[in-house]
């Protein structure tokens, strides 16, 4: 296996190229394999500890809430719900390529979800097609019966949740993470294509006379038990990237051939920015004009998502991660690795890196105009050209960039598909 | 200018040089070198043809379905619903391209909306009906992919319960579902003579970009980026087949999986079987350049792989007798991970993927790129 090249013209500048820089650099700047993945493990490290500590801010501003409900302890919920979102969103590029996530991130972000699992939902809502699940509504029924089998559900705890998720083994059958969070904080968007997120009332979590749609002591304490394991498995992956924990993910990349881990790395990038957030996540809800395939359809807040994974992904290559307090991670990355073997390659992936953030600052700064704001679900609305055009910008950008990431990997020799799994 | 001197000799060697040369250049003239070789047979003998079929197969069936609508009749249903079947198998000969026309401007969403998790298609395809919008083919390029294609038709000639002649006839919205069936079928030969004028050299050719490589085509610099689409299309067309529409919706990704039956590739027409064969016989043309110079005999001549060559052929070929050998319908497989046919097949699919996954890039020195579905 000595070489596997799908652009063999870009190796070949690469080659002549890198002639020319390493007779001019200085030996002691130039930057290896082994510290990029080590800064990349960094980088992981740090992002998943702020996914964590953002999420359990998430789950103090719950508990306040919950404690005497409000419209303004709902809100601040919300927004704490928003900010936990700005990590985790940054942390994907490093799902696809690293099976600890992998095989482990459904628990957190599975989407789109049959919400009517969870609670009550309006009357023209449809499940996936042959789901048991769709309707069960876990808060109204203490008893779930199953086709004969009955399950007791009286307490809501974490086994109950984690049991019921991705029941009947149907990926629409979210019980835990992200979502079902975000459906309990802001119930479902009834307004289709026009302005307007859920509108849940806060009166859903009141406890005595008040309490709106019923059941409002079994709602709690879904909202409670969802938060409490998205806490539980986001710590679980803080410490799987902590350095000096003997048998954890880190340890074990660290110890792979370097090749395999910058394939991995290649690999979370490429995937999450062509067939993950370009398709699954943006193609899809484009194409079907689809509202029910928008990704965080209860709050509106998918604009905010689909940025930050975009960050994600420049922030791989860069080696960089802006903290949510602010400070900035910098260190050997892939760029330097690539700029090394070739400045072209580099450069260009730069520039595709900048061109999809500046199209996904697009969608952003539409999403959230002071005049006339558009969120995804009305740019995805049949007709809107002006949405049609700022999606299929991003759309282009993300392909153009996972072009330019194989171009980038052939000019250090590395096959991204070669990651040892 | 004073010429060197060359003794009779050395005037010999030069002259025999010359036409050694002269000899060289005239064979690259009359013969492309083996990798341009497999480009222009691949396309001319497999690619091109699978597009002139979908094209011709999708008007067969407009014409059947404005037949149809004249005048509704059992039989005519049925012809339209046989030319329906014969469009499906002429699109799994094209729908597994990774490059070209069909990936510009999402052609493929036009044509096929799958999986379609939440039953959009009859929703969006009954809203449609029941609005008093014009219903031609301009109003159906403007909507939703989700009622475009054969998945909407499959929608509209095979569902249980709005898929057969009585919705056709003497019902309120009879006459609107035969102009919403007529539009669509128009529509979708539309963009099957797309595709098809957008390879052939006598229109868009894009046959010449991809088998005419180099510096000056920016789409293709060199002969190796182009087999990489092959090499893509082999890969993405085989890991579809197996997981998307084998494993997944019958459950047996994983030893505790449960069937999700209606994640399958046309579960309403109990046609998934059909097209999984239609796809692996047109995949395994792209293999072999049908009976020219493929991907086949450049492994064999050119990469001093013959033993690979012959292998993937042969899985080619058990994989399709193992996908010919399962009984029933993939949609009514009660028990799949009983089902000794089933198990076959997956274990023929799942070599079959490795060999075009792990040994082929490797013995073309070729690297896969990243695909579409690497999402979940």
């Amino acid at each position: 296996m000595s070489a596997l090249f799908r652009h063999p013209l870009a190796l070949i500048a690469c080659l002549i190229l890198s002639g020319f820089a390493q007779a001019e650099a200085k030996p002691a700047a130039k930057v290896d394999a082994l510290a990029v993945v080590k800064h990349y493990a960094d980088l992981g490290h740090a992002i998943y500890s702020d996914a964590e500590s953002s999420a359990r801010q998430l789950q103090i501003q719950v508990e306040t809430f919950l404690q005497a409900p409000d419209q303004e302890g709902l809100i601040a919920a919300q927004k704490a719900w928003q900010t936990a979102r700005i990590p985790y969103q940054q942390s994907e590029a490093f799902r696809f390529g690293n099976p600890v996530v992998d095989d482990w991130e459904h628990q957190l972000n599975s989407w789109p979800l049959d919400e009517g699992l969870i609670d009550y939902v309006a009357d023209d809502y449809f499940a996936a097609l042959g789901n048991i699940g769709g309707d069960l509504n876990i808060i109204a029924n203490a008893r779930i019966n199953l086709g004969g089998e009955i399950i007791d559900a009286s307490t809501i705890n974490a086994e109950l949740l984690r049991g019921l998720h991705e029941l009947g083994g149907s990926a629409a059958n979210v019980a835990t993470g992200y979502h079902a969070i975000e459906f309990l904080l802001w119930g479902q968007d009834l307004h289709g294509h026009e302005l307007g997120a859920g509108e849940r009332p806060y009166t859903d979590y009141s406890q005595g006379a008040q309490c709106s749609h019923g059941n409002c002591d079994r709602r709690a304490a879904y909202l409670r038990t969802a938060v409490s394991i998205l806490v539980e498995d986001l710590s679980y992956m803080t410490k799987q990237w902590a350095p000096n924990h003997a048998g954890n993910y880190r340890s074990q990349l660290l110890a792979l051939n370097k090749q395999i881990v910058l394939a991995r790395i290649f690999n979370g990038m490429g995937s999450l920015s062509l067939g993950e957030l370009g398709g699954e996540r943006i193609k899809v809800s484009l194409e079907a004009n689809s509202t029910e395939d928008e990704h965080d359809c209860f709050s509106d807040n998918t604009h905010w998502s689909h940025y930050y994974n975009g960050l994600g992904i420049e922030n791989v290559y860069l080696g960089r991660y802006q903290r949510l307090n602010g400070d900035i991670l910098r260190g050997p990355s892939l760029s330097d690795l690539v700029q090394q073997a070739s400045p072209d390659v580099d450069k260009k992936t730069r520039q595709t890196l900048s061109a999809t953030m500046a199209s996904l600052k697009a969608l952003s700064d539409t999403a959230e105009a002071k005049e006339k704001p558009m969120k995804f679900d009305m740019l995805i609305a049949e007709g809107n050209q002006r949405g049609e055009d700022i999606l299929s910008a991003i759309l282009k950008d993300l392909v153009a960039q996972t072009r330019a990431f194989e171009a980038a990997a052939a000019a250090i020799k590395i096959d991204p598909t070669a990651t040892g799994l | 200018m004073k010429l060197p001197t060359l003794s009779a000799p050395q005037l010999k060697v030069m002259t025999h040089s010359l036409l050694l040369i002269a000899a060289i250049g005239l064979t690259a003239a009359c013969s492309p070198p083996p990798s341009e070789k497999v480009l222009i047979n691949t396309s001319k003998l497999a690619i091109l043809p699978a597009h002139e079929r979908f094209s011709l197969s999708s008007q067969a069936l407009a014409l059947a379905a404005d037949s149809f609508c004249a005048a509704p009749s059992s039989e005519g249903l049925d012809l339209v619903r046989t030319h329906w079947r014969t469009t499906v198998d002429s699109w799994s000969g094209v729908q597994n391209l990774q490059f070209g026309p069909l990936l510009i401007d999402n052609q493929a969403w036009k044509i096929q909306f799958w999986p379609d998790k939440k039953n959009l298609i009859a929703r969006k395809v009954e809203v449609l009906i029941r609005s008093d919008e014009v219903l031609n083919e301009k109003r159906i390029d403007d909507a939703s992919v989700v009622v475009q294609g054969l998945s909407s038709l499959e929608y509209l000639l095979f569902d249980g319960k709005l898929g057969s002649l009585k919705s056709y006839a003497n019902t309120d919205t009879s006459t609107r579902r035969c102009a919403l069936l007529v539009a669509v079928t128009g529509h979708l030969h539309g963009v099957a003579n797309g595709l098809y004028d957008a390879w052939r050299p006598e229109s868009g050719n894009y046959l010449q970009a991809f088998t005419k490589t180099g510096p000056d085509n920016p789409e293709y610099p060199d002969d190796n980026v182009a087999l990489a689409n092959l090499l893509d299309t082999l890969v993405a067309g085989v890991e579809l087949i197996k997981r998307d529409k084998f494993e997944r919706p019958l459950g047996l990704a994983s030893s505790d999986g449960q069937a999700q039956i209606y994640l399958l590739e046309w579960w309403r027409s109990q046609y998934s079987r059909e097209a999984i064969t239609a796809n692996l016989m047109a995949l395994k043309t792209v293999f072999t350049a049908a009976s020219g110079y493929g991907l086949d005999d450049y492994l064999t001549s050119v990469k001093q792989h013959s033993d690979l060559s012959a292998q993937i052929q042969q899985h080619f070929d058990s994989s399709l007798s193992a996908a010919n050998a399962i009984p029933n319908s993939l949609f009514s497989s009660p028990a799949p991970r009983d089902q000794a046919e089933l198990i076959a097949f997956q274990n023929e699919i799942t070599t079959l993927l490795s060999l075009l996954k792990s040994d082929l890039p490797t013995a073309l020195g070729i690297s896969l790129g990243f695909n579409a579905k690497d999402g979940d």
